[in-house]
């Protein structure tokens, strides 16, 4: 039964990890530490697998909640819109001959030239955000 | 006021408690009718204390190392009488019910 509670802590570490970055530096600890509590007071599969599963359902609903309130959300679509807008200059740039006729591969490059500063300011950010 | 906001301002009237401890309360205080997740209840707390609600506080002497990693959470003034409006506002609500459902029973 230890494997499987260790497995259920695992997994909600996991779900915790899905939380808006502040939010999450300044509960995770705590987060962690009620459930592994209430995971030492089970003892069969059926008593940890009900709060957790319950605790995981929580995690996401809360999960939503939060970034919708966040800042993460507002930047998660503008990243959207950004991607979508260098898809679509991947598309057309696409559309010109290119050695060995390949379609996709201008597409990919553009993609991955274009959108890597944007990454890189993200996990900057998010990194800031984490201190 | 939602539910758990309720619930967690009603936890703490009895004093500077914890997250699971607030959980706990919780839980005995609806007999399991309302059982609070981690992350709708650390949610509801951080509101609580955007809104002035709770504060943050020295818990007492750690029981064990346990106890010594979490945080504590007391009810400010504000939060106690946001308490005391909302009970008021559901004393009125069963009040106004009461007096519909004897009107329709006679």
């Amino acid at each position: 039964m230890t494997r499987l509670r260790r497995a259920a802590i695992t997994l909600h570490a996991g779900f915790v990890s899905v939380l808006p970055g502040e939010f999450r530096c300044r509960y995770r600890a705590e987060m962690q530490l009620d459930f592994a509590d209430d995971m030492n007071m089970c003892v069969t599969a059926v008593e940890i697998g009900v709060p957790a599963a319950r605790a995981y359902g929580d995690l996401v609903v809360s999960a939503v909640r939060e970034w919708r309130s966040s800042e993460g959300l507002r930047l998660l679509i503008y990243a959207g819109l950004a991607h979508a807008g260098i898809w679509l200059i991947g598309v057309a740039v696409a559309a010109w001959e290119w050695p060995g006729g390949s379609r996709l591969y201008p597409v990919v490059v553009t993609f991955a030239v274009l959108s890597a500063p944007g990454i890189a300011v993200a996990v900057w950010r998010q990194r800031l955000a984490a201190r | 006021m939602t539910p758990a906001v309720f619930h967690v301002l009603l936890a703490l009237t009895g004093g500077e408690r914890h997250g699971y401890a607030i959980m706990q309360e919780v839980r005995d205080h609806t007999d399991g009718a309302l059982q609070l997740g981690a992350g709708t209840l650390y949610g509801t707390i951080d509101r609580l204390i955007r809104d002035g609600y709770v504060r943050e506080v020295d818990g007492p002497a750690a029981e064990s190392s346990r106890d010594a990693r979490r945080r504590f959470y007391r009810i400010t003034s504000e939060g106690r009488r946001a308490l005391d409006a909302e009970v008021e506002r559901l004393e009125r609500i069963v009040k106004t019910a009461r007096t519909i459902r004897r009107a329709a029973k006679a």
